[in-house]
């Protein structure tokens, strides 16, 4: 490169008052003025901004002018996706899309513009804090031929010493059968990392696959696991979670196969949409102090309060739409009031609509601080769950419905 | 509440239930701002936790934008902090979604300063939302389109020009 690279920028402190309006201009044309405010502002903020898109927009802003030519390259996590996703897309409830959908919104040059990535990051030094990639995330259809450079980009950061990994699949797996590749993070098959354990922090996978050995021990650092619809049989999963032995964090998110959650250290669980009820489910978590559990079956697994005696919070989330009225619920519902003498916090969210509720005999929730209540069975059921709450909970500090 | 016994020095009209501290901006225009407010800003707290007379001085900030960022911290502080674990209180969220839309529709000038001003006061949200509303003004236009709109001066000689569609040949072929 036969040039520098233009590093100045105007101070943090200079805050720009050049002859303009007062009074603030509520419209949405956005005018310069004449002025270039964007490019002055400081490089960590112009990064901040960078981080905010995805990794082929953020490299085509070196087009710019020479102040941006060189700004991505300080970008410490990179996303990359074959569609266009909407800006609210949210990554826990993408799923497979239509086939339409997904050819009318690819992003072109999706696969070399990943080998590119994927050079790019292996040419960073890992040893550098400054320079190493932390973060990748990938969205793409779960193709054949796009899986390759999928597994290419997640090994070259996996050598970096990356902390966190969000893959999606949003192509139809019954088809595709995407596996995220556990190899690179493996001890044993990897002799390129210098040190032995892979420190990846966090794992986000959805809707693919996903199988460990035995023996596998590349997940040991992992913190964070979350699984969303993936394709895994109840072997997988309990292999995984046995390889995962620092996990604080686990979601499971429509996640069909799965019945037991057995972890010693785990935190937190976010259990949403387990399988239908056909046999109990089963939590022995220990060490859990946050529990949030959606079910359509159970409010909640009926060991909870045996095995996790630490739940602090707590959010229970019941919703039957339609269907008859089942006495079972109004066992459920009377019972929670009994369940947890220790939590700080409970969010309760009970709507079976055709049936009368009466809440159970009152226990004492002698820590609760925060309660919040969405009781929908028949109207004006609400209030008899509030006074009720309200005399057992001599702490309550915030009380909300809706 | 720790930082609130702390502050003596600090102007506080206990107007009612809520404590109250004085911001001062750059230009000495004085905001009277409810604690829980101010305190969404990390600089602010620690400021109110080392005390200090006549108000906290915000040498930094002028009145007009630091108006803009109480607007922000108000309405943020507004709502008891729900507890994250709470996943409910969707209408709020909603709420405040739509008022952070509502404070975006500004010019660049204004919207650069609040960058700054949120960076200086470390007003996490704040920043959050002025970098993402500059990263989707950039989302899906040519470069071309972005100079305009921003008032980039295109500073590359044609050689650069040829070297940089040459190494980023990978990602725009």
């Amino acid at each position: 490169m036969a040039r520098s690279t233009r590093k100045s920028a105007a101070p943090p402190s200079h805050v720009p008052e050049a002859g303009r309006s007062r009074k603030r201009q509520r419209s949405n044309k956005r005018d310069h003025g004449g002025r270039d405010w964007i490019s002055a502002l400081p490089d960590e903020i112009l990064v901040a901004i960078l981080h905010g898109l995805d990794a082929k927009t953020a490299v085509s802003t070196s087009l710019l002018s020479r102040r941006w030519r060189h700004l991505w390259k300080s970008l410490r996590s990179l996303r990359l996706s074959e569609v266009s996703l909407p800006d609210d897309a949210s990554w826990v409830r993408l799923g497979p899309m239509r086939e339409e959908y997904l050819k009318a919104n690819k992003v072109n040059h999706f696969v070399p513009s990943l080998r590119w990535f994927s050079e790019i990051i292996k040419k960073r030094s890992a040893a550098d804090d400054n320079e190493a990639l932390r973060g990748l995330s990938v969205v793409f259809s779960g193709s054949a031929e796009c899986a390759g450079a999928v597994d290419g980009a997640i090994a070259a950061a996996s050598e970096q010493g990356v902390k966190g990994i969000d893959v999606a699949v949003v192509g139809d797996t019954r088809l595709t059968k995407y596996e995220f590749p556990s190899w690179p993070f493996s001890d044993d098959g990897d002799i390129t990392r210098s040190s032995s354990a892979s420190p990846l922090a966090s794992l986000r996978l959805n809707n693919c696959r996903l199988s460990v050995s035995e023996s596998f021990q590349g997940f040991s650092a992992l913190t964070k696991l979350v699984l969303v619809a993936m394709h895994m049989s109840l072997e997988d999963t309990t292999a995984v979670l046995r390889s995962c032995k620092n996990l604080r964090s686990l979601y499971l998110i429509d996640m069909l196969d799965i019945r037991v959650v057995r972890h010693p250290r785990l935190e937190e669980l976010v259990w949403l949409w387990p399988p239908p009820p056909s046999g109990a489910l089963v939590i022995e978590a220990p060490a859990l102090r946050r529990l949030e559990f959606w079910g359509a079956g159970e409010v909640l697994p009926a060991s909870t309060r045996r095995s996790s005696p630490c739940l602090e919070h707590v959010s229970l989330q019941f919703v039957v739409y339609g269907g008859r009225p089942d006495e079972r619920h109004a066992k459920n519902l009377r019972n929670i009031s009994a369940r947890f003498p220790r939590v700080r916090s409970l969010h309760l969210r009970y709507q079976v609509p055709k049936l009368v509720v009466r809440p159970g005999t009152p226990a004492i929730f002698s820590k609760l601080r925060v309660l919040t209540l969405s009781i929908d069975t028949k109207p004006s059921d609400d209030l008899l769950w509030m006074a009720m709450f309200v005399a057992a909970a001599p702490c309550l500090a915030t009380l909300q419905t809706n | 509440m720790a930082a609130a016994d702390s502050c003596d020095g600090i102007s506080t009209s206990g107007g009612g239930w809520e404590k109250t501290v004085t911001l001062v901006s750059s230009d000495d225009a004085r905001f009277e701002v409810r604690e829980a407010a101010a305190s969404l800003s990390q600089t602010v707290r620690r400021m109110i936790r080392a005390g200090g007379d006549g108000g906290i001085p915000l040498p930094k900030v002028d009145a007009r934008t630091l108006s803009t960022v109480l607007e922000y911290c108000n309405k943020h502080a507004a709502v008891p902090a729900p507890a994250p674990e709470s996943s409910s209180a969707e209408a709020a969220a909603v709420d405040l979604e739509w008022f952070d839309k509502e404070l975006m529709h500004v010019d660049l000038a204004t919207l650069c300063s609040l960058i700054r001003a949120a960076d200086y006061l470390e007003v996490a949200g704040l920043l959050d939302l002025t970098c993402k509303t500059v990263a989707d003004m950039i989302k899906s236009k040519t470069a071309e389109e972005i100079r305009q709109m921003f008032g980039i001066q295109n500073d590359f000689t044609p050689e650069e020009e040829e070297q940089l569609s040459r190494e980023n040949a990978g990602v725009f072929e």
